[in-house]
């Protein structure tokens, strides 16, 4: 027999009397106790049930109390505080778009969801799943794609490709009008990672070539000089340009391998994860390497946590894991989220909730984890068919995978949960 | 006590041999006593001189030999009959048949008693009632006790002297029989019956002559089961009644047993236990020796020379017969003649037998007994330490991406340098081009023909594939990756400028038409036969073919950016089953069935000659140090030859099931795989040390399962990626998959 305080945030009911409950002691049984406190505290009888999770020490209970306690090493002679929050809702599912190819990029936003494809094209749809425009451009496939601005009247975005450019386009959503307003030439490899930074003027792409290069992500209507145009005049001929051409503003090297993925972790800071099993910070503006994070596994995608200041990467092993990029060589691996089964091909962290996080994988699901829980995800999101390439997760709370059965699957995730108990 | 025959009871018969009732109620124990267990006793009847008053006595005593006891008798009625009654004191040890008669006794006493019957008196009873009590008290006293009368018996007037007792002794003839009875000092002269029963008794045999202890025996109660009841009496009311005593009995055990006072018995123990004679053996001790066993020197087993037939060669000649005879017999090779005889049976005795059996005996004797002293090794202790798998990351472990396009078996496999494009070559007649992290099939070229063999150009800088198709190789360029670099492929390929005059060459270099140069293809080069192998050399621009042949036309190298084409060697050395160029060194490897050579491309001549010890080499990879070579063979082995060491495998690995289709070495980890027809691929730590001194450590760490077996065929190409530590196999499954 444990005894357990249970600490309440909820005004209704505010006392510090520890409870004694049964060691074996599971989360409904908590959960049931909650509740009759709650209709005590109330002292009303149309109180609805609620489904509660419990903390203890931070970490989410998923097993019998004593089994919890004993495999976190806590003592049950001591009165043990258990949290509880209100149980997340599972994600409802909402759409499925399909698409020509396999997609391998999704980025959207409140209104427009944009997707880049393995057929050449980056594409709009609404969130309804209303296919509302279809970009083609790209003499190659599309690796990645970015909203830079939305403006009322027109917005500009970014598709990067396998034929070494990335596009910006301007994007007239009344008219529904596309222009490839400048042609972004430089990589020597497939650009398989754009970023934008907060402050929209800029973004970074990181490519096959192991460089890292960054843009502004300003249009003008001034084409760049090409350095090494006078080499290749036929080259220029042949192909038939999109836009202005424009030159990075500065190139960062340092990578011995591909780079999978790029962001910004701060204003001045890109984080770019590479196949030679490394994650280095940047700082954008004198171009120093700030710091490089060694794991051993090539990485495939990395996502950065406002909220948390966390690094989340995923690699071609089963696990996820989470980085301090604030730790000095340390290369601290604080967890590992261990439930996949296979590569782990693109991570996403929640932008409304500093716990939480999506996370797809060669094994064709889609987990939803909350870092608090590190054995098992809170949920598993199983709708595709094929191999999962990559998640977003908006502030709307909309949670998107794409994957190499042409679908990309849209799932409302209710974002008010995340603040209870919080 | 003995009971006392009543004198008043009627005399019993002069002889009954048959035991009786004893008429004092206890004749049960004079009969039923046995008579085996007795020493010798005497039953005597004497008689006593007597003084005036007493007259003659006749009295039976019967003495026991063991002498602890003699009880005076009145064994009879005086006058007529005395019955000798020896049943005697002796109720337990029994030793007579109760009553036993003496008839003889009887006839004296008839003979005697009527010259010296008083008269007065006719029942004379000397009984002595001094009781049991050591008789020598008396020994001081004329008389010897005292009768029923209390008058004192008189002892028997004895003043022979020894002169006497020896002339009665010479003249009386029964002397031997005559014995003193000691309770009245009285000489009695035995029997001949007593005699008798004496000796019987000393024999051991029973008492009574007429006694049969064999009686057939009386079988009351049969054992056979009958049906009906020997009585009809019902059954007492207390057998079907439980019994209170039981009960009362039975409840003081059970409390007995639930108060603890009784423990349930311990059930037995079924294991015998055995004591361990040699536990605690001194080793130094005697025994000790017998296990310090010094086996004798063994004999030399006879030869052929021993043979009663010896073949010619082991005959002595004439010289040779006069030289073993002149030699001195300790010099002698062999201490006899080898001789020849028609059969065994003409063989004659041999002559130096038992000179021989003395020498054996001598060596023997004489042999130096030293021990052998053997080690106790385990085996398991001279197998060499290898690290754990597990200490040796990274390599493959997992299944991690499957290929899925080919409709037919995946030949061949290679990858571009980068590592970002996979090339496989299928049955399916079409080479298809991959995505490396995604199993995205990027581009499908069909080429007509069954793909044999492909090969990336390892130039990073040159974009080009060669691939083996029927009778031509076709050098294609992917148009993946840089633009910039499959655009300066297309013009190195374009400024190729024919030279003035013709050559001959073995090969026909054929540009492609618009048609082809839109899939891809650049370059044909038609060969006279069917291909089986291209391979490049490092540096991108010659890269050698096997043709499917067993001329000297089997290995061509060719040049690409010149299109020349030549035939390195002028003879053929078999049947050359795969070639590889050194990664360094201008060496070139040639595989033929049982041998790798490996010829200096400068010099022009044969440097090495490795012996596979194998039937058929299948495969063949270099370690891109270049000192070390891998050799898979169809008969499961797989050969890993130091350059440096030896022409012969410094390790033979047989891990494989069947027969290994391709190995392959990994560029910077220290890793390589075998793929084989069992469907695995078995990945190996191969550690090369640069120390000269220090050999290769190779260390299984994982058999990789995926391909399904189709056609008994599995893997049939293995292909490491360039930068990461992870492995590609081609099955007959129509998959590529990719274990990371």
């Amino acid at each position: 027999m444990s005894t357990l305080l249970t600490r309440y945030l909820n005004d209704t009911l505010a006392n510090d009397v520890p409870f004694s409950v049964p060691a074996a002691s599971e989360i409904t049984d908590l959960s049931h106790l909650i509740n009759k406190l709650l209709v005590a505290a109330d002292g009303r009888s149309d109180h609805k049930y609620v489904e509660f999770d419990f903390l203890i020490n931070g970490q989410f209970l998923r097993m019998p109390l004593v089994t919890h306690m004993e495999m976190e090493n806590i003592s049950t002679e001591e009165v043990v505080e258990i949290e509880y929050v209100e149980k997340y809702m599972a994600p409802q599912p909402e759409e499925c778009i399909f698409h020509d190819d396999w997609i391998s990029s999704v980025q959207a936003t409140e209104e427009w969801i944009l997707t880049g494809c393995y057929d050449q094209t980056a594409r709009i749809w609404s969130l309804e799943g209303k296919s509302i425009m279809t970009i083609a451009g790209h003499t190659e496939v599309v690796k990645d794609v970015a909203w830079v601005k939305q403006d009322s009247l027109s917005c500009l975005l970014l598709s990067a490709s396998m034929d070494q450019t990335i596009l910006l386009w301007e994007w007239n959503a009344e008219k529904n009008k596309v222009k490839a307003l400048h042609c972004c030439r430089g990589h020597a490899g497939s650009v398989d990672s754009i970023a934008v930074d907060c402050t929209r003027t800029k973004f970074c792409s990181g490519s096959w070539d192991k460089m890292l290069k960054i843009w502004s992500a300003v249009p003008t209507d001034e084409e760049d000089e090409m350095e090494e145009a006078a080499n290749r005049p036929r080259k220029k001929q042949k192909t038939e340009q999109l836009g202005l051409t424009r030159t990075p503003l500065a190139t960062l090297s340092g990578h011995t391998e591909a780079i999978s993925s790029v962001l910004w972790s701060e204003a001045e800071e890109i984080c770019s994860a590479s196949w030679d099993h490394t994650i280095k910070l940047w700082d954008a503006e004198t171009g120093g390497l700030k710091s490089t994070l060694t794991g051993n596994k090539v990485f495939n995608s990395v996502s950065y946590s406002t909220l948390c200041r966390r690094l989340a990467s995923g690699s071609t092993d089963r696990h996820i894991r989470l980085w301090d990029p604030r730790s000095k060589d340390g290369s601290l691996v604080l967890l590992s989220l261990t439930s996949h089964t296979g590569w782990v091909t693109s991570v996403k962290w929640s932008p409304t909730h500093e716990h939480q996080l999506i996370s797809g994988s060669l094994d064709n699901i889609v987990k939803l984890w909350d870092t608090r829980s590190c054995k098992a995800p809170l949920y598993d999101l199983a709708a595709h068919e094929d191999k999962v390439l990559c998640v977003d997760w908006t502030e709307t709370g909309l949670l998107l995978s794409g994957g190499a059965d042409n679908k990309l699957y849209c799932y409302r995730y209710p974002a008010t949960a995340s603040d209870v108990g919080a | 006590m003995a009971p006392v025959v009543p004198g008043a009871a009627p005399a019993p018969e002069p002889w009954d041999p048959r035991p009786r009732a004893d008429p004092g109620g206890r004749g049960g124990e004079g009969r039923s006593e046995a008579p085996g267990a007795l020493g010798a006793a005497a039953c005597s009847r004497c008689r006593q001189p007597g003084t005036a008053a007493a007259g003659r006595v006749c009295a039976c005593a019967c003495v026991r030999v063991q002498g602890e006891q003699a009880w005076p008798r009145p064994s009879e009625n005086v006058r007529r009959a005395a019955v000798c009654g020896t049943d005697a004191g002796m109720r337990s040890a029994a030793l007579l048949t109760a009553r036993s008669p003496c008839p003889r006794a009887r006839q004296a006493e008839a003979g005697l008693q009527p010259t010296r019957r008083p008269g007065a008196r006719s029942h004379w009873d000397i009984r002595n009632t001094v009781g049991n009590i050591p008789m020598e008290w008396y020994e001081d006293f004329p008389h010897i006790g005292y009768d029923l009368d209390g008058k004192k018996i008189y002892k028997p007037i004895r003043n022979k002297d020894e002169l006497d007792k020896f002339l009665e002794k010479m003249e009386n003839p029964d002397y031997w029989r005559t014995v003193q009875d000691k309770m009245t000092g009285a000489d009695i002269k035995l029997t001949d019956e007593q005699v008798d029963l004496v000796q019987r008794l000393q024999k051991g045999q029973f008492g009574d002559v007429h006694f049969d202890p064999y009686e057939p025996a009386v079988d009351f109660f049969t054992h056979e089961v009958m049906i009906h009841p020997v009585t009809n009496r019902p059954a007492d009311k207390r057998s079907f009644i439980p019994s209170l005593i039981e009960k009362e009995k039975v409840s003081k055990l059970v409390h007995a047993i639930k108060m603890g006072w009784i423990k349930p018995r311990k059930p037995k123990e079924d294991t015998p236990t055995y004591y361990d004679l040699w536990a605690h053996e001194d080793p130094n001790s005697i025994l000790g020796r017998h296990k310090m066993h010094v086996p004798a020197p063994k004999m030399k087993l006879p030869g052929h020379e021993e043979s009663y037939n010896p073949p010619p060669e082991y005959l002595l000649s004439e010289e040779e017969k006069l030289a073993w005879e002149q030699q001195e017999p300790a010099e002698r090779k062999l201490n006899f003649v080898p001789q020849q005889y028609r059969c065994l049976r003409a063989v004659p005795a041999y002559s130096r037998f038992i000179q021989e059996r003395f020498e054996r005996c001598l060596d023997l004797y004489l042999c130096p007994r030293q021990r052998k002293m053997r080690v106790n090794v385990d085996p398991e202790d001279l197998i060499p330490k290898l690290p754990k798998p597990r200490d040796l990351q990274p390599f493959p472990t997992t299944q991690a991406l499957v290929y899925r396009g080919h409709t037919s078996l995946v030949r061949c496999l290679s990858i571009s340098p980068s590592g970002q494009w996979l090339a496989s070559g299928s049955d399916d007649c079409t080479v298809r081009f991959w995505e490396v992290c995604t199993a995205r099939c990027m581009k499908t070229l069909p080429v007509g023909g069954v793909v044999k063999s492909i090969a990336w150009n390892p130039n990073p800088t040159v974009c080009l594939v060669a691939i083996c198709v029927e009778q031509s190789v076709l050098l294609v360029n992917p148009c993946l990756g840089d633009k910039l670099l499959y655009g300066a492929t297309d013009q190195v390929l374009e400024s190729y400028v024919p030279p003035e005059e013709e050559r001959v060459q073995p090969v026909q270099w054929v540009t492609a038409t618009i048609e082809e140069h839109s899939k891809g293809i650049r370059l044909t080069v038609q060969h006279s036969k069917a291909l089986k192998q291209v391979t490049w050399h490092g540096k991108g621009d010659y890269f050698a073919t096997v043709v499917s042949d067993n001329s000297n036309m089997q290995v061509l190298i060719h040049q690409t950016s010149k299109r020349w084409s030549q035939n390195p060697f002028r003879k053929s050395k078999g049947l050359v089953q795969c070639v590889l160029f050194h990664p360094i060194r201008p060496y070139f490897f040639v595989a033929t069935q049982r041998y790798v050579r490996v010829y200096n491309l400068l010099k022009q001549e044969l440097t090495k000659k490795l012996m596979a010890n194998c039937k058929w080499v299948s495969s063949m990879a270099i370690h891109p140090g270049g000192d070390n070579v891998i050799c898979g063979s169809y008969d499961s082995k797989l050969a890993w030859f130091d350059l440096d060491l030896s022409t012969r495998p410094y390790q033979l690995l047989r891990h494989h099931k069947k027969a290994l289709r391709s190995v392959a070495f990994h560029k910077h980890y220290p890793l390589f795989a075998s793929g084989s027809d069992d469907g695995t691929v078995i990945v190996c730590h191969g550690m090369v040390y640069n120390d000269l001194l220090q050999n290769p450590l190779l260390v299984p760490v994982k058999v990789l399962k995926g391909h399904a077996l189709t056609l008994d065929l599995g893997v049939l190409d293995v292909l490491f990626h360039p930068t990461q530590p992870w492995v590609f196999s081609s099955g007959a499954d129509g998959t590529v998959r990719l274990f990371t």
